[in-house]
């Protein structure tokens, strides 16, 4: 390691302190990084670390301190001015937003001095991932890759910013060992260049290893901190875990090992095969703690959420005797297996409701026996659930999200213990828990153990494990490596065992598995849909031509093609508010109040008209300004923002017209009605527009943000998008073309009337839909927009021809609307399939797709 | 046991807060106040709407509001959002005066083939979202769009006559209220106890606020989204018959005006929009204070167009004010009495 020969530190943290409901994440940390050195960020999970750096990088407000970085010292600081200033970042899972290739992520990561052209980027990337020794596709969409490749993008793009300060948050969570000694060797040349490293990681011998200093935070507060050298491991261990080991654990099981043998298990599992796991059998006896171990993604998570009942899952599981028959939680949870899941907020607990509600959840049918509600009966087996739990709660009836974490896992072992469970699943009991709630908790897990429940364990902190468990099984691809008892069960030979088999593993197979650039999947990727929807265009003409020729009169078709350019253009509006994940229903009424506003113009000359339509595109403009405030100041859902803005816009076009106006001169009819060679000019108009729209998603950093901030608003700001300017502009944007619509339907009616256009909301939808654009936002093609448009036009056209009634409008539309929905998403399934399939047989068992967890993580952050 | 016994000195949780903070914390207190105030300043801007014809003449509408917002407040509990009550409630006017003035069909059959044949759109928008899990508020644009294909179909583009039995019913009085105040009151009050009271409504709150939770500890949630959106549709078909009574003739854009108001009666009523937990009188209540406040905007202009306006405004303005209170009662209370600010900005979900 170099010393470093002198300037100012890399980053400065002073006095950080950032509180969330119920928990004081971080209580007034310093931490100061200096150059040429890597400085280790310890603490136990939930101590505070993801959150000190995420405040470093701009991705999380803090409420006081200050950020130094590169010489300034700023209140807070914004995930792009920290990258442009020369800070990347490596999150623990990805902030890669999944909608987005990888070529298009990394542009959007590195900071303007270090983008290469769009133009030149794939080749540049390409050659930049062939220099690290990477074999990845720059042309992959993100949601297509595994976690792992997802990781090594993002450090290859942390890499590439050429950083000053480089942020690493468990960055060998998901490498192998290759791939650790790989990355070091890239810190190393980093440190020679004089750049700062934080490092994050749970691996003690890492940090011995690589870092010069060390900060060891626990519940939020900085409890020790040094040159690495001063400190034994042993001493890291008991600085992070807070106390001796013997205080914060209870006393183990008192069976001797030849009593767990002859007693018959309670919980038995025999060969369980599923999607990550293979073959896995264990036994737990009546009384005993079994720990799940192994390095993330290994198979251990899904096994024990196998172990519930949810799922499919060859093998038998038993418990006392009596085998599981179905694959619901529901039999399980019949059985007395009893499940708690990990994501406590997003799969366990019931947020908004009381902690009587949340306790008596699984015990309904003893709460309330008669079918109605009992009040005292429920406090009576709430009190039972939490009696020596040391619950922290005003009253009951108190929600369950305004509780510390370390509570609420309490609620939730009160309400696995009032089922009288045979069996209780336990993943990451302590995950978020300050370090008191964690002593009462573990001590609860061996008394109820100890009153003969059979207890399964996972979790990713091994000194837990060692102080807890009878038993511990260590995980590689799927498999048991090791299974360690007693006095075997040590936090050494459970990291050795996980970190050892996975090596082995991974030195099988070094190099880094490349990403199949199959064309065919490029191909159904937006532009494609347009293709087919062009051939149902030309089959439906001809149908249509065929039962009734005079389909095909150039009248018919000159105004069919000027109808199709209002829809194209709603289809692009509602495209760009879609694509970031939002939707316009006020479209239809700007189409009006648009037509209302230049039907004003109309009856003089031309100069007149062209002032109407500015205003009027000023007039949809503002609309935009409005949605865009309501939905990006005040949090109001976009689909309420805009219903209401709707409705009001409609009043404002019917006080202006209160009846339809057919005042345009002839002069001025004929001149927006021109056509070139029989298409009609505003088709022109409209097709060029949507070129335009598709070419600024496609090609620029401006539609990068847009897919960005659609796909996934967390990881997109993580990224330095600015996810309210984004929704901002494609709202106003919105605003705007539909005011162009208006002029659009104009040319073909010449009326202004203030109740046409309603009818547009529902198509730019369907519209945008059967394009194949992702409805929860991120993706889709302005091209295969416009020809859905020309396909919708025909629709209505050829009804009449085909002697079909309005009705069949409607019933086509709405099954349209609900085809189209479905098939993206059986191609995801399939797609997620596949990439299971392909991590089941090449790479390591670290293979979990990185895309599809994110949408339940938006709310949760 | 090593160390750890649970200190009997700290205080446990007590079962529940004094009566008056429980009554506040209720989501219908805000919508209670609101109504309230409603009707105490009504008489400032003009004297007759709080008269007993003014009430007697605004309680129907208030009631079909309330009818459909609950039904779209259990659609809304279960995490989704009804956009096709409007093609519901057109709907089931249009069967009722189509059918029911079909002197082959007879009123009565009419009315249970409105209610019930709409509320098979219901179900099939449910089972695509549930089965399928596609976003709601496409699935019901699309049924949306199937009804009112039907509308058409059956109406054949022409607005017909409400068998007068219906429309007789629907006008009637019982002790000198509208009869149609008591059949919102009744839905009202059996919805809330069901919910409220019995194991079915908990396991409905239950899969509504936390979908994953509820299946992991034995609830299967298919179900109980199903019914919501199959609910919503029956009720809005039901408002439907009554609205046809009520208009006699009732256009095929009848339905339209309900979708709106449905929507802002639940957010007023205090149902959060993001699922969960819902408040079926707080609903019926918003229902009230939104068919009072178009009674009020009437009396000053007769143009529909500008008392559209005004009420999208003050719809926009209360479900602002709702939502920017959040379900804390807290900072209600806030409001009023001053304290030290809670230092966490919680971080709203941005969508």
């Amino acid at each position: 390691m170099t010393e470093p020969t002198s300037s100012t530190p890399g980053l400065v943290l002073t006095e950080i302190t950032k509180t969330y409901p119920g928990v004081r994440a971080l209580d007034g940390v310093s931490v100061t990084v200096e150059r040429g050195k890597v400085h280790a960020i310890l603490g136990e999970n939930g101590a505070g670390k993801s959150t000190l750096v995420g405040i470093a990088a701009g991705s999380v407000v803090p409420d006081s301190g200050s950020i130094g970085l590169a010489g300034e010292e700023v209140a807070r600081i914004q995930p792009r001015d920290a990258r442009e200033k020369g800070l990347a970042i490596v999150y623990q899972i990805p902030a890669l937003a999944p909608s987005l290739t990888v070529v298009d992520s990394v542009l959007l990561l590195l900071p303007e001095s270090r983008r290469p052209q769009r133009r030149a980027a794939a080749g540049w990337l390409a050659a930049h991932f062939e220099s690290l020794g990477l074999a990845i596709d720059p042309g992959a969409l993100v949601g297509s890759l595994s976690l792992r490749e997802a990781h090594l993008i993002e450090i290859a793009a942390a890499l590439a910013s050429e950083p000053s300060v480089l942020v690493l948050d468990e960055p060998t969570e998901a490498l192998g060992g290759d791939e650790t000694r790989w990355l070091f060797a890239r810190i190393d040349e980093l440190l020679a260049r004089g750049a700062a490293v934080v490092y994050i990681t749970h691996r003690i011998p890492e940090v011995v290893e690589i870092a010069t200093d060390l900060t060891v935070l626990r519940d939020g507060r900085v409890v020790g901190r040094g040159r690495v050298a001063d400190f034994s491991e042993e001493q890291i261990v008991e600085l992070i875990v807070g106390r001796s080991l013997e205080t914060t654990f209870p006393d183990k099981a008192a069976v001797t090992a030849a009593d767990a043998v002859s007693a018959t298990p309670a919980f038995s599992v025999v060969d369980a095969s599923s999607k990550g796991f293979s073959g896995v059998s264990l036994d737990v006896a009546a009384g005993t703690i079994v720990g799940l171990a192994g390095v993330e993604g290994n198979g251990q998570r899904e096994l024990l959420r196998a172990l519930s009942g949810k799922g499919p899952m060859v093998g038998t599981i038993e418990v006392n005797g009596r085998r599981l028959a179905h694959r619901t939680a529901k039999a399980g949870s019949q059985l007395g297996i009893a499940y708690l899941p990990g994501d406590r907020i997003g799969e366990a607990m019931f947020g908004k409701m009381s902690v009587r509600e949340n306790v008596v959840a699984p015990s309904i049918d003893l709460a309330m026996p008669s079918g109605f509600l009992d009040r005292a009966r429920e406090y009576r087996l709430t009190r039972e659930g939490i009696a020596g739990l040391a619950l922290k709660s005003p009253t009951l009836e108190t929600p369950v999200t305004s509780l510390s974490g370390g509570s609420q896992q309490k609620v939730l072992l009160a309400r696995s213990r009032l089922g009288d469970p045979k069996v209780l699943l336990v993943e990451d009991p302590t995950q978020g828990v300050d370090a008191g709630a964690r002593v009462e908790i573990y001590a609860f897990l061996r008394r109820l153990a100890e009153s003969g429940v059979a207890i399964v364990v996972l979790s990713t902190d091994a000194v837990e494990l060692e102080g807890l468990c009878d038993e511990v099984l260590v995980f590689s691809r799927g498999r048991v490596m090791a299974r360690l008892r007693g006095d075997e069960v040590t936090e050494r030979a459970i990291t050795g065992a996980a970190v050892l088999s996975h090596h082995e593993q991974e030195s099988a197979a070094p190099t880094i598995s490349a990403v199949p650039a199959t064309t065919r999947r490029r191909w159904w990727r937006g532009e494609g849909q347009a293709g087919i929807l062009a051939a149902l265009v030309i089959a439906l003409a001809a149908v249509t031509t065929i039962v009734s020729p005079a389909f095909l009169n150039p009248l018919n078709v000159s105004q069919a093609l000027a109808a199709a350019a209002t829809l194209v253009i709603v289809g692009v509006a509602q495209l760009l508010v879609v694509m970031t994940g939002g939707i316009d229903l006020s479209v239809g009424s700007v189409v009006a109040l648009s037509g209302v506003i230049v039907s004003f113009f109309a009856d003089g000359d031309m100069a007149a008209f062209v002032v109407g339509v500015v205003l009027s595109i000023v007039a949809g403009l503002l609309v935009g300004v409005v949605n865009g405030l309501l939905v990006t100041r005040l949090n109001i859902p976009p689909v309420i923002a805009t219903l209401v803005t709707s409705i009001a816009i409609v009043g404002v076009a019917q006080v202006l017209r209160p009846q339809p106006s057919t005042t345009a001169t002839d002069s001025i009819m004929t001149a927006i009605g021109t056509t070139v060679g029989g298409v009609p000019l505003i088709l022109v108009v409209a097709l060029a527009i949507a070129v335009v729209a598709w070419l600024v998603i496609a090609r620029t950093r401006l539609g990068r943000g847009l897919r960005a901030a659609g796909s996934d608003p967390v990881k997109a700001n993580r990224m330095g998008v600015n996810v309210r300017a984004m929704r901002m502009f494609a709202t106003v944007t919105a605003g705007g073309l539909s005011a162009v619509a208006g002029f659009a339907l104009y040319t073909t009616t010449g009326i202004g009337d203030a109740n046409t256009g309603q009818t547009l909301t529902l198509t730019s939808v369907t519209a945008i839909v059967i394009a194949g654009a992702s409805i929860f936002g991120g993706s889709g093609s302005a091209i295969a927009v416009a020809v859905a448009g020309l396909l919708l036009e025909t629709i209505t056209s050829a009804l009449t021809f085909l002697s079909l009634s309005l009705s069949w409008q409607y019933w086509v539309q709405g099954a349209f609307v609900l085809v189209a929905a479905v098939i993206p998403l059986v191609a995801r399934r399939m797609r997620l399939r596949a990439i299971a399939l392909r991590a089941a047989t090449a790479a390591p068992g670290s293979d979990t797709p990185a895309g599809p967890r994110t949408r339940h993580a938006r709310s949760s952050a | 046991m090593a160390t750890v016994t649970p200190s009997g000195t700290r205080t446990e949780p007590i079962n529940r807060r004094a009566l008056a903070s429980v009554v506040l914390s209720w989501p219908g207190t805000r919508a209670l106040i609101a109504v309230v105030v409603l009707f105490a300043v009504s008489p400032l801007f003009s004297l007759g709407s709080v008269g007993p014809t003014a009430i007697v003449s605004m309680l129907p509408f208030a009631a079909l509001i309330a009818v459909v917002a609950i039904g779209q407040t259990l659609v809304i509990q279960q995490g989704g959002l009804d956009l096709s009550v409007a093609g519901a409630v057109t709907l089931g006017a249009v069967f009722a005066a189509k059918l029911g003035s079909d002197p082959n069909i007879g009123p009565v059959p009419a009315v249970l083939i409105a209610i019930l044949v709409t509320s098979l759109f219901g179900i099939i928008s449910g089972l695509v979202v549930a089965l399928l899990d596609l976003p709601p508020l496409v699935v019901t644009i699309a049924s949306n769009a199937l009804m009112i294909g039907v509308v058409q179909a059956v109406s054949g583009g022409f607005s017909s006559q409400a068998p007068s039995q219906l429309t007789t019913f629907a006008l009637s009085r019982w002790i000198g209220l509208p009869v149609l105040a008591f059949i919102a009151l009744a839905v009202v009050l059996v919805s809330q106890s069901v919910l409220k009271l019995t194991r079915l409504g908990r396991r409905f709150e239950l899969v509504g606020e936390n979908r994953r939770a509820a299946e992991y500890i034995g609830v299967s949630p298919k179900v109980y989204i199903v019914s919501a959106y199959w609910l919503s549709a029956l009720l809005a078909a039901a408002a439907g018959v009554l609205l046809a009574g009520l208009l006699r003739i009732p256009t095929l854009t009848a339905g339209d005006a309900y979708l709106l108001p449905s929507i802002a009666a639940v957010v007023l009523g205090g149902t959060a929009l993001t699922g969960g937990r819902g408040s079926v009188v707080g609903t019926a209540l918003g229902a009230l204070f939104l068919a009072q406040l178009s009674q009020l905007v009437q009396t000053f202009t007769q143009s529909t167009a500008v008392q559209n306006i005004v009420q999208a405004l003050i719809i926009g303005v209360g479900i602002v004010a709702q939502l920017q209170l959040g379900g804390s009662t807290a900072r209600l209370t806030g409001l009023v009495t001053k304290r030290k600010p809670h230092p966490s900005t919680s971080k709203r979900s941005v969508n």
